[in-house]
């Protein structure tokens, strides 16, 4: 193909002759300008093998600083909207909840969330506290999300998708880093990190305090006329710090231990009933120590343990009038205690993981673990006593390049414990590769989320006073609000896939796929008939299922120098029941569009914008009233002042037009704006 | 009798051909920063994107064929003889490899090259910047890039330095080739050969060496991101600039004749300051380097 431009010559096409048979190389083998301009990204997550995007057996986004830098994220949550396919929202002004593909509520748990490959997935909520992962968004190397069920490598969490947020390692930190960050809503954030080295032990230090307050005001969703405003208090105030380390001890074998702790306090509640917030105390703490081993054959031996410990503190006392229970005529007044996020959940986890080599064209991957999980919260459990579960895991994949265009996985993962017996997810990928840029992806697989220790145990039960007025009643179960179901059984899906993937120079990619999900015996609550004070009692059941299909596309693009597109956009067609639910649908779950767009300018060597847009179909998450669709625009613009230290001063305004509502009434978004300034020393 | 008249000087301004292995955004940029340089030369350029799409015929409407690229550069020495072509954005190795039957065109200044990749000696400059202390350099190597040792051997015996090598073959597993060659160097080099910088192979190199704590000098900015603690290289911006210099020097050289081939002029660098952190190193500024480099 000819061009001309402007001051050129115009080419005159005489022939299309065909280049001589006789070439004295093979050019494709011979080491080119392709290898230098074209960067080798790798995932692990999908597998556990380290792994080119484009032969791996499902669909990956990486989230790296540049993104999160130019995205003017004030939070780790919000990073996930550049996910094709999931959607983020604030449950509260502090929590959080991150879904794939709908079906989310104020405590979603179908996708696994891990940090350095430990996961930080609460057995206390069945959920991820967001705001509380005891690491800054300044620790954040990258962030690897597989897109789809990853049940076969990571486990029952990973039903729908998993987030493994890997943290930069001691020698990429600075020597010394301050970082504040002032806004609205009373927004102080400050956070520092500290790098360096004791001997052979290199380690990275960092703290975070961070201060809000609410969303403001609101209304009860029954105050139609909008003639009391309540006060959201949902603000909160959490300090954390870790600790990363990297000992090498010689040249073959690596130690990496992380700690960190959270501690603070947020408020939560249900935001269409704003009279009902309460505080939740936190306090967190980690710890994992990771052994890697390179073998003297090539081949790779890693041993992981770790410890997570949580406690929530959370009190709401509803008030009982005296004498408002006409049953029992004349009686004191007393207080029932409804805050349910309370109690202490604790998880240990061993993990011992062998990657293999055969040849140049295989690899197997074997990785064994143990976890042992205890629960136990009074309010939930109505029990003094934890209760606690023994998981076994086994999974492995096997690896096979058939040549330079074929490479084929096969995994699977056998998770077994005594409630639920064993259970077998499998997958099966296919990856046809045109050419180094391009390539096509095929997979199917099959997994089970076996019930949390809270969907398995929940037990709520109001009681009344042990006092004479109540007669043979006092100090017994006024009201069992819940109670555990013995035949629980795990969700199962069973999802398949197609994509496809260009990868282009400076880092330029193109990614699609098509997908279909089909979730059976999803886990929801649903109301019995007793006999008690509101003749129903509420059970986890396996009664909802859906199917769900659609379109995912992520591009990654350079339009102009020194400019950068990111974009990440899902469409999502759902179908299926919750037959006892009022109010949910699979349909109104499922956010049909959802969109997030960044685009970037370096407008001098020391300043650089970025506009960004998110937008999101309507939708009635669960226990939420609807909301309706909406776009917002956000802004960044970053300005280094020194080159020396790294001086750098930020602007980010947040939803610069018009308002909108995130899961349910009164979280109301309005601008919001952060000064931000760093230096590094 | 076939008498060889000598190409003079053009008469009229110098038709150019550059001709891109693919049409993508890094031979784009190439392309529009020679445009750009030559903009007010008497030189009449022309942009052909794919090279199947030439022949002979269109090679006899121009001055000079310059390939951009390891495609380009193998259809134009297959497709023309009688034209000069000076290659660019192609590695050393592979130039030596597709020109082997034209080393007579080589020397009589009618093909040449401007290679992708920097002079070693500047890279052991850069490396000597930023660690005085250094006595012994190691490195891996493989079939395809044995000419890389030699000259890297003469670059280090200028230096004062040993060279620990070995070379790594397809079936060897990377640890225990590596293994003694760190263990015994002050210093690696990587030098640009797939065989050698595989995935698996690169991983092992950085890993290894940030371990044993010695610096890593690397031939992309990609390889220092990962860890590597500098390196100097070439980008399809400098390039282009350098690519222009080279047309017209040709073209004002009376007798039409290409320089030999060789390394560019120009490079950018990128130091991973976490990583000399970590080896206990503190780097002079960037600008500091390059103004010493550059000399």
């Amino acid at each position: 193909m000819a061009t001309t431009r402007q001051g050129l010559l115009p080419v005159l096409l005489i022939s299309t002759n065909m280049l001589p048979h006789a070439a004295q190389a093979d050019v494709a083998s011979l080491f080119s300008e392709t290898d230098l301009f074209i960067p080798v990204s790798t995932v692990q997550s999908v597998t556990g093998l380290k792994q080119r995007q484009s032969e791996t057996p499902a669909a990956t986004t990486i989230i790296d600083q540049r993104l999160i830098q130019d995205s003017g994220a004030t939070n780790i949550a919000e990073l996930l909207r550049f996910v094709p396919g999931f959607q983020v929202y604030h449950v509260n002004k502090n929590k959080f909840g991150v879904v794939s593909h709908g079906q989310g509520g104020a405590h979603p748990g179908r996708l696994e969330v891990m940090i350095d490959g430990r996961s930080v997935y609460l057995p206390l909520l069945s959920t991820v506290d967001w705001s509380a992962l005891g690491i800054t968004l300044d620790d954040i190397d990258y962030i690897e999300v597989v897109r789809g069920s990853n049940v076969p490598t990571q486990g029952s969490n990973a039903f729908l998708g998993a987030i493994n947020i890997i943290t930069k390692e001691p020698f990429k930190r600075p020597n010394h880093k301050i970082k504040v960050t002032l806004g609205t809503h009373h927004w102080v954030n400050t956070q520092f990190q500290q790098s360096g080295k004791l001997n052979n032990l290199d380690y990275g230090l960092s703290g975070d305090y961070l201060h809000n307050h609410g969303f403001g005001t609101g209304y009860d969703v029954d105050d139609s006329s909008h003639s009391t405003p309540i006060t959201m208090e949902d603000g909160g105030e959490i300090t954390q710090l870790s600790f990363r380390g990297s000992y090498t001890p010689n040249l073959q074998d690596s130690l990496d231990i992380s700690l960190g702790l959270s501690q603070g306090r947020i408020g939560v509640g249900t935001p269409h009933r704003p009279n009902g917030y309460s505080d939740r105390d936190l306090n967190s703490h980690y710890q994992s120590l990771k052994w890697q081993r390179l073998l003297n054959d090539g081949n790779e031996l890693e041993v992981h343990a770790y410890h997570n410990y949580l406690h929530y503190d959370n009190s709401l006392l509803y008030h009982v009038a005296a004498d408002s229970i006409s049953a029992f005529g004349t009686h004191p007044a007393f207080d029932v205690e409804t805050g349910v996020q309370d109690g202490t959940s604790e998880r240990y986890d061993l993990s011992l993981k062998y990657i293999q080599n055969f040849d140049f064209n295989n690899r197997v991957l074997w990785n064994g673990g143990l976890r042992y999980e205890t629960l136990q919260s009074e309010i939930l459990l109505d029990s003094p006593h934890a209760v606690e579960e023994t998981l076994y895991r086994l999974a492995t994949n096997w690896e096979h390049s058939a040549n330079k265009h074929w490479v084929f996985n096969a995994g699977a993962m056998l998770e077994y414990n005594e409630t639920n017996g064993a259970n077998f997810s499998p997958r099966l990928g296919v990856n046809y590769k045109v050419d180094e840029r391009q390539s096509f992806r095929a997979a199917i697989s099959r997994a089970y989320r076996t019930p949390s220790l809270l969907e398995a145990n929940e037990t709520l039960t109001v009681y009344l006073p042990d006092d004479a007025a109540f007669g043979i009643y006092a100090g017994e179960p006024f009201n069992r609000i819940s109670r555990p179901y013995d035949d629980l059984q795990p969700e199962q899906v069973k999802s398949a896939e197609v994509g496809y993937r260009l990868q282009l120079p400076q880092q330029q990619s193109l990614d699609a796929r098509l997908f279909y999900e089909e979730v059976n015996q999803a886990i929801d609550q649903i109301d019995l008939s007793i006999s008690d004070y509101d003749n129903k009692v509420r059970e986890y059941r396996n009664e909802a299922y859906w199917t769900a299909k659609g379109i995912e596309l992520q591009l990654r693009l350079q339009p102009w120098p020194n400019g950068q597109l990111n974009l990440a956009y899902s469409y999502t067609q759902t179908h299926g029941e919750y037959p006892n639910s009022n109010f949910n649908s699979a349909e109104g779950m499922s956010p049909g569009h959802t969109l997030a767009a960044l685009l970037s300018q370096q407008l001098a060597p020391a300043t650089r914008l970025s506009l960004a847009t998110y937008a999101q179909s309507a939708v009635r998450w669960e226990g939420a009233e609807p909301t309706p669709s909406y776009q917002r625009w956000d802004l960044h613009l970053g300005h280094q002042l020194a080159e020396s230290n790294n001086v750098q001063l930020e602007l980010i305004i947040q939803n610069l037009l018009s308002d909108y509502t995130e899961f349910d009434l009164n979280n109301n978004l309005d601008t919001e704006a952060y000064l931000r300034f760093s230096m590094e020393f | 009798m076939l008498i060889l008249v000598a190409p003079t000087a053009l008469a009229e301004p110098a038709r150019v051909l550059l001709l891109a292995s693919k049409d993508s955004s890094v031979y784009q940029e190439v392309i529009r920063v020679i445009r750009q340089q030559l903009a007010d030369a008497d030189i009449q350029l022309a942009a052909v994107m794919d090279p199947n799409s030439t022949s002979e015929k269109i090679f006899e409407q121009f001055d000079l064929i310059v390939p951009i690229g390891t495609l380009a550069t193998q259809t134009a020495l297959e497709t023309t003889v009688t034209k000069p072509i000076l290659s660019t954005l192609i590695p050393l190795h592979t130039f030596g490899l597709l020109s082997s039957p034209f080393t007579t065109a080589i020397r009589q200044g009618r093909i040449t090259a401007l290679y992708l990749e920097q002079p070693l000696d500047r890279q052991l400059q850069l490396l000597k910047l930023l660690q005085p202390q250094v006595q012994s350099l190691g490195t891996v190597i493989s079939d395809n890039s044995k000419q890389h040792l030699s000259d890297l051997q003469k670059a280090a015996t200028a230096q004062g330095w040993s060279i620990n090598a070995k070379e790594l073959q397809e079936d060897d597993n990377p640890v225990a080739t590596l293994t003694p060659i760190i263990v015994n160097s002050d210093a690696f080099i990587a030098l640009p050969d797939r065989a050698v910088f595989n995935r698996s192979t690169a991983k092992w190199i950085l890993l290894m060496t940030f371990r044993q704590q010695i610096p890593l000098i690397a031939f992309s900015r990609s390889y220092v991101e990962a860890g590597a603690l500098a390196a100097i290289y070439s980008t399809p911006e400098s390039v282009g600039l350098e690519t222009a210099d080279w047309i017209q020097h040709w073209q004002q050289n009376a007798a039409l004749k290409l320089p030999p081939p060789g390394y560019p002029q120009r490079f950018h660098l990128s130091v991973n300051r976490g990583t000399a952190n970590s080896l206990g190193i503190t780097p002079p500024t960037d600008a500091e380097l390059m103004k010493r480099l550059s000399k």
